[in-house]
């Protein structure tokens, strides 16, 4: 009978992919012993196993009542004595306080813990001893599972020794199973009945067919924009963009993963909302809508694109869980992070709802300063510096200088509305590219923005070929159509070739390296 | 018994502390003395007969009517401005993109002086309670915010993975493990916002004309009336010595009991 069942289970911090594809299984009452060297993710694996962290891939099934884990550092809380800190858990699973003395005391003679050390502060205690009260809060509960995260890293040899054979002796006593992370061989040998060696992941290499059909699918909005003038654009793009889909399906009957077909109808879904909405704020105006129409069309698209937005996933750093480790994980909270998204929204709620336009125009250059500040934070963070968030730096700026531009134009500034709502839809409009591969991305390959060096290159060429492309009816550059547009069709066309070489070399497929559990 | 013991123990201690206290003001009495006599009667009164002043003062009821109506305006300012500030300051704490957004707001409100605020309360309400309690609601509301939101920031993120391991659902971690390390950062804010409550509305009230202890120091101005000015901040200083040990130490003591455990003997009186 099993206690704990990991299937397939991977995780990835902001495209740096952690665990992949990880499986075990661990008896009842069985103690499993993983070791690997630092920063190989086995940490993360038992945060994932005990619910702290929900992976990206992979499926966590557990057959035991109740679980307890004893960290790195003893994590007491220090406004509580020792006895409070055993007590604990049991509150919180709402026992009664005379039941709860008995258990605490059993728990302290259990790790030889003396009666007069409960009354003290964590503060008033040793290392040893905090890291004592912390196995005591575990084992006072009763579990059939405990997680030991590194327990006794910070420890001296004698008092490791010491506290293993405690850990020994309360498994026998309590028949409890457990997962005892160590990168100490000599602590697993004998701590444990079973040792499983966890060494560092390949990260996950190769591309997935959805870049391609990605690309191709901005290729298609692309197409939208050029049908005006250059028809050949159009045509190719749709060409592509069916050969794209081909491809995929072949992909999908030849890997036989029914989430790979959820995932690539979400994204078939989100390309649709942003083309229809895209279309309809720019040319609405050509349908005979008043001007005021087309423009708020062109807003609500820009919502959506907050919206979409708000799924891209940057790290932060106050949201580091625990600061000392090398996989230290993100645990990014988009929503939370971004201001751009609700400002935008307010500032369309204040269209909506016909504000004058002053306070509409306060509203709007809100909502692009909110952008503009998102621009720094896609640069916090340690591994954040990478091509694709300096895209995602590009367009917020773009978008966020857009609609100041347009608020102040509410306010009575003399250069106009147009231009902004031109500037804000370029940035929109690589934002939009940006979400709509991040998000198939997160659903394919279980990483967020894992992008490689053709597909960075052909992000910022198609970037630089749609600016080039709206730069004379922005009134930005005096030179004739004709030539820039052609200019600009031959950056797609280099971002095209771009693609193609990156998925050429080898067919797209997941490599991974299982670690060998 | 244990329990009781230990708190009977702390208030003995805390107890003692007053001949520190004690010790401290004399001092002050002893400069102020220095200054009485180096300056005169009419500069500066003795602190004796300030001391004399302030109970003759008392010995008149309406003067106790005037004390507890300032000590009214400033606690009803001070429970609003420490409420909604330690609120909105939880709040914005778990949302640092509404952190972001409010910083500038709290740069902006911290940055127009008090008494423009005063003016601007007297022309919206009057000579009333309301200009008093607006006003210290503006002024006290931002440094609780602040220490509320820092509170929620900077908590040990370990401990509430800890709880989450041992089945805390998010309400229950916030009252168990949050709200405590909240709490260190909110009140030693919080005193401050008292003494903030206290001269603002002393100010407002002297400014607006609204009464109260403001109103006396108004009267005295008028009168050139040193030694009874200064009896009147002499009271105001008590009353709010009073509401500070009597409401905002007694919660703080109990809530630091494991911070004083840490403390060096000669800090921990």
């Amino acid at each position: 009978m099993t206690a704990l069942t990991l299937t397939g289970v991977g995780h990835a911090f902001f495209g740096r992919t952690v665990l992949s594809r990880v499986s075990l299984s661990i008896r009842r009452g069985e103690v499993v012993a993983l070791v690997g060297p630092s920063g190989c993710g086995k940490s993360t694996l038992a945060h994932i196993a005990a619910g702290l962290i929900s992976a990206r891939e992979g499926r966590v099934a557990n057959h035991y009542r109740r679980h307890a884990m004893v960290f790195q550092d003893p994590r007491l809380l220090p406004w509580r004595g020792a006895a409070g800190n055993i007590a604990y858990p049991l509150e919180l699973s709402g026992m009664s306080r005379r039941e709860r003395d008995l258990r605490v005391r059993q728990s302290a003679r259990m790790v030889q813990l003396e009666d007069q050390d409960l009354d003290k502060f964590p503060v008033e205690l040793s290392g040893g001893m905090r890291q004592r009260v912390a196995i005591a809060r575990a084992l006072a509960i009763e579990p059939d599972f405990v997680f030991f995260d590194e327990p006794f890293t910070a420890l001296d040899v004698a008092l490791k020794r010491r506290m293993q054979d405690l850990v020994i002796a309360a498994a026998q006593q309590n028949r409890f199973a457990a997962l005892f992370i160590t990168h100490d061989l000599m602590e697993a040998i004998r701590v444990a009945h079973r040792i499983l060696v966890m060494h560092h992941t390949a990260r996950l290499r190769g591309r997935a067919l959805w870049l391609l059909a990605a690309s191709w699918g901005l290729a298609r909005i692309v197409g939208f924009l050029a049908s005006e003038q250059l028809l050949i654009v159009a045509a190719l793009a749709d060409l592509s963009w069916l050969l794209a889909l081909i491809l995929y399906l072949c992909q999908i009957s030849i890997q036989r993963r029914t989430d790979r077909l959820v995932a690539f109808i979400i994204w078939l879904a989100a390309l649709a909302v942003a083309i229809v909405a895209a279309r309809a704020g720019m040319f609405m105006g050509d349908f005979g809508f008043s001007r005021n129409a087309s423009l708020a069309s062109g807003h609500i698209f820009l919502g959506l694109l907050g919206l979409a937005l708000a799924r891209i996933t940057v790290p932060v750093t106050n949201h580091v869980l625990d600061p000392r480790e090398e996989t230290a994980p993100y645990r990014p909270h988009p929503g939370r992070q971004n201001l751009a998204p609700g400002l935008v929204a307010l500032a369309i709620a204040g269209d909506c709802f016909g504000l004058s336009p002053a306070v509409s125009g306060y509203l709007w250059i809100a909502a692009g300063a909110g952008f503009l500040d998102r621009v720094a934070e896609c640069f916090v963070g340690r591994e954040a510096f990478r091509a694709e968030i300096a895209v995602l730096a590009g367009a917020s700026a773009l978008s966020g200088l857009g609609l100041l531009t347009v608020g102040a134009s509410r306010l009575g500034a003399s250069w106009g509305e147009a231009p902004g709502v031109h500037i804000a839809l370029m940035g929109g409009l690589g934002l939009a590219v940006l979400a709509v591969l991040s998000i198939a991305g997160r659903f394919h390959t279980g990483q967020g923005l894992g992008l490689n060096w053709p597909t960075k290159a052909a992000f910022i060429m198609v970037i630089v070929g749609t600016t080039l492309r709206a730069m004379p009816e922005m009134g930005l550059l005096s030179l004739p159509p004709g030539p820039l547009h052609l200019l600009a069709s031959c950056f797609w066309a280099l971002a095209f070739i771009a693609w193609l070489y990156d998925y050429w070399p080898s067919l797209p497929r997941l490599q991974t390296d299982e670690p060998t559990c | 018994m244990g329990f009781a013991g230990d708190r009977l123990g702390r208030l003995g201690r805390f107890a003692w502390s007053g001949w520190s206290g004690l010790a401290a003001v004399a001092l002050l009495a002893a400069v102020w003395q220095a200054g009485h006599e180096a300056y005169g009667d009419f500069i500066l009164p003795s602190p004796m007969a300030t001391a004399t002043a302030a109970i003759g003062l008392l010995a008149a009821p309406e003067n106790w009517t005037l004390l507890l109506i300032t000590m009214r305006r400033a606690l009803s300012g001070f429970f609003l401005a420490g409420t909604l500030g330690a609120l909105l300051g939880v709040m914005v704490g778990y949302a640092p993109a509404m952190m972001r957004l409010s910083r500038p707001l709290l740069t902006v409100v911290l940055g127009v002086p008090p008494i423009a605020w005063i003016v601007l309360t007297m022309i919206w309400f009057g000579a009333s309670d309301a200009t008093v309690a607006a006003t210290i609601l503006v002024s006290a509301t931002p440094m609780v915010f602040v220490a509320g939101a820092e509170g929620v920031m900077t908590r040990d993120r370990g401990l509430d993975a800890m709880a989450e391991v041992f089945g805390a659902g998010p309400i229950r971690r916030f009252l168990s493990v949050g709200l405590r390390q909240v709490c260190a950062h909110l009140l030693p804010a919080l005193a401050l916002a008292l003494g903030t409550s206290f001269k603002v509305a002393v100010m407002a009230e002297l400014l607006a004309n609204a009464g109260g202890v403001g109103g006396a120091l108004a009267r005295m101005r008028a009168m050139l009336d040193i030694t009874g000015a200064l009896a009147w901040v002499m009271l105001s200083v008590v009353a709010l010595v009073v509401v500070e040990y009597g409401l905002i130490r007694p919660v703080r003591a109990e809530l630091e009991r494991w911070r004083e455990a840490a403390q060096p003997w000669g800090v921990k009186r």
